[in-house]
């Protein structure tokens, strides 16, 4: 059994529970804010899209507390593999925001020369590795880097995002046999629609990986759960699986436009800084303010850039063939 | 540059096998990546034995996963070497190949690489029929991001995978299975690796050139000496790089004589020898004094029986050179 999902904002975010030890309001606010710019980075993104400014682009919405959350708790030396739809992951992990918006126009700004266009930045430094065409094979690849790390006398995890289909794929069940023949310091972080971590579960314990269930909306039950999944697989547990249950996958999610407060997790992270008068009107507005300046600034930046250097987007190689 | 020392003959699958060791032990960021109990295998016998299992990594019998976590390896900055063990199953691991390990550098903007040496045997001439025979020469060669290698003897063999090991992108190494154990040759027991590696001319001869690759080469060189005797004088270049494709020393060797026969063991259509054959048109073509002729397989699966009926061999290519000299 896993237990029951570990949830910290119940309820209608009121925060009825105490602070997880070890975890303190600076933290959560220093997430929410971070919560705030991927939301915002993917209003640019949906916005841009619809508009036809920018092609080929999905984006997530209502991912915000799992994006937090985990990259929140993770360490410098650890690697992050995230889906298509999680562009945010690469601004939490300190990749500029014109970077993201200059990935997906093809700008002098995109970190990979205009050769690959929206998909999730990539960047060596940051331990962020972005998802190629398949949606799965990265499953495997995780297991092999996180071996590989290990190899090279490092203490790093792989971090990898799935969502749930994932799971019906012959790539993800040969990537968890992987990973557990390699006892790879791997956290595989498995999106479930809420109520639906259970059934999920009852397949992952196949694979002997020990399992959390979280609320994925609620931004401190993550960031802890992850730090905590972490220092286990830091320990050498091997792989790990954290399933977590998000509103992002149901009609009435943020995704969907018109989220209410008990499902929405920016909402709910608010009203909990609130409550607890770590948060006010004024602060709120100035993270709110902050994250609308960068957007804003970062596009301009992307868009004004000159185009990508055609030697970075058809490859050096090619000359020679 | 090849440094002699303490000269042995040996097979050419003895030949990889003690390079790889020798590389290992130099470099500890080389890694193998096979099946668990391949036991024809190099990975999983004796180098398992040698370097354990966190260096020789085996991993269920599914190409599509040994492949995916090479990449994730490299990704970590190791050099796999990644082992098949037959052409037609790597088949199930292009994904891997193609999609990631080919362009991981190009779509990172070179924020990452995919340092990957890819074993794969290839071919017939084995009796292995439509499952253990297949060729991905052209397959793999038309992939920009990979450099695709192809040993003809055990000196090449050694060679190429030298030279694989220190590649800053994914190497594909296709190892012609009959060669295996077929000719011994006498390497030295250590060598300094090739900066390069280029086509080697392996006969010399004044009528025409008989170009050809892996397995092919061996076939060559015995029609060469077939065409001998009939007092034709064929020369026979081994190319030994697919791609990046030695297109000076193949336009050179096409000048000299004007008449070429490309041998090529994979079906005509769409093969590498029509490559070739399109290289030397564009760049060679007022040297020419006949049409480039083809020596191919057929355009089907490589059967079990009758294989020398699919395979071009020496009589086959003897008989082409002839045609081509007497235009």
């Amino acid at each position: 059994m896993t237990g029951e999902i570990l949830s910290v904002l119940r309820g209608k975010g009121r925060g009825q529970s105490a602070l997880p030890r070890g975890v303190r309001y600076a933290d959560v606010l220093e997430l929410y804010a971070g919560m705030v710019r991927v939301r915002r980075l993917e209003a640019e993104g949906q916005r841009r899209r619809r508009s036809g400014e920018v092609p080929f682009l999905v984006v997530g919405g209502g991912r915000e507390a799992i994006l937090a959350g985990v990259i929140g708790a993770m360490d410098a030396e650890d690697a992050l593999r995230p889906m298509h739809l999680d562009h945010g992951a690469a601004i939490l992990r300190g990749v500029k925001m014109e970077e993201v918006f200059g990935q997906w126009l093809g700008r002098a700004t995109d970190p990979a020369g205009g050769s690959v266009g929206a998909t999730p930045v990539s960047r060596a430094a940051n331990g962020l590795l972005g998802p190629s065409g398949s949606a799965t094979a990265h499953v495997a690849q995780a297991a092999g880097q996180a071996h590989g790390m290990r190899l090279r006398g490092g203490n790093g995890v792989v971090v990898a995002l799935l969502g749930p289909g994932a799971l019906d794929t012959g790539d993800v069940h040969a990537g968890f046999i992987a990973a557990a023949r390699l006892v790879a310091p791997v956290l595989f972080v498995v999106s479930a629609p809420i109520g639906g971590s259970e059934a999920i579960s009852s397949r992952l314990r196949g694979y002997a990986m020990p399992l959390v269930r979280v609320d994925g909306d609620d931004i401190v039950a993550v960031f802890a759960a992850t730090r905590d999944v972490l220092a286990r697989a830091r320990g050498g547990e091997g792989p790990l699986a954290m399933i977590v249950e998000t509103s992002s996958l149901s009609s009435r999610g943020a995704h969907a436009g018109g989220a209410s407060t008990d499902v929405d997790p920016l909402a709910r992270a608010r009203q909990f800084l609130i409550a607890r008068r770590a948060l006010d009107a004024a602060a709120d507005h100035e993270i709110l303010a902050s994250a609308e300046q960068e957007a804003c600034t970062a596009w301009e930046v992307a868009m004004t850039a000159a185009a990508a250097d055609p030697r970075g987007a058809t490859g050096a190689r090619s000359e020679a063939r | 540059m090849t440094t002699c020392t303490d000269a042995e003959s040996i097979f050419m699958i003895d030949a990889i096998r003690r390079t790889l060791e020798q590389e290992m032990e130099r470099d500890d960021s080389i890694v193998t990546v096979s099946e668990v109990s391949f036991d024809d295998g190099l990975s999983g016998g004796s180098l398992r034995d040698r370097f354990g299992p966190g260096r020789c990594i085996e991993l269920p019998p599914d190409e599509a996963l040994l492949a995916q976590t090479a990449v994730g390896l490299a990704v970590a900055g190791l050099r796999p070497v990644l082992e098949f063990t037959h052409a037609d199953f790597a088949v199930a691991a292009l994904d891997a190949l193609v999609s990631e390990a080919s362009r991981l550098r190009h779509r990172t903007g070179g924020e990452f690489a995919c340092r990957m040496v890819v074993r794969i045997p290839v071919g017939g001439g084995i009796q292995g029929g439509p499952f253990l025979s297949a060729n991905l020469d052209a397959w793999l060669a038309h992939v920009p991001g990979l450099t695709v290698l192809t040993p003809a003897d055990p000196e090449s063999a050694a060679e190429l995978l030298q030279f694989a090991v220190r590649q800053d992108d994914p190497v594909i190494l296709l190892e012609p299975k009959v060669l295996y154990r077929g000719q011994k040759a006498t390497l030295p027991s250590s060598r300094s690796a090739p900066a390069s590696i280029g086509a080697r001319l392996v006969r010399p001869g004044e009528d025409v050139v008989i170009i050809a690759w892996g397995a092919m080469v061996s076939e060559s060189l015995r029609a060469a000496e077939r065409c001998a005797a009939d007092g034709i004088s064929a020369a026979v270049l081994d190319l030994r790089a697919l791609s990046p494709l030695d297109e000076a020393a193949v336009i050179a060797e096409v000048a000299e004589r004007g008449r070429v026969v490309v041998v090529d063991e994979s079906p005509r259509f769409g093969g590498f020898g029509a490559e070739v054959a399109a290289r030397i048109a564009d760049l060679a073509l007022l040297h020419l004094e006949a049409p480039v002729a083809r020596v191919t397989g057929l355009f089907a699966p490589v059967p079990f029986t009758h294989e020398d009926l699919y395979r071009p061999d020496s009589r086959r290519i003897a008989a082409e050179v002839e045609r081509v000299v007497d235009f």
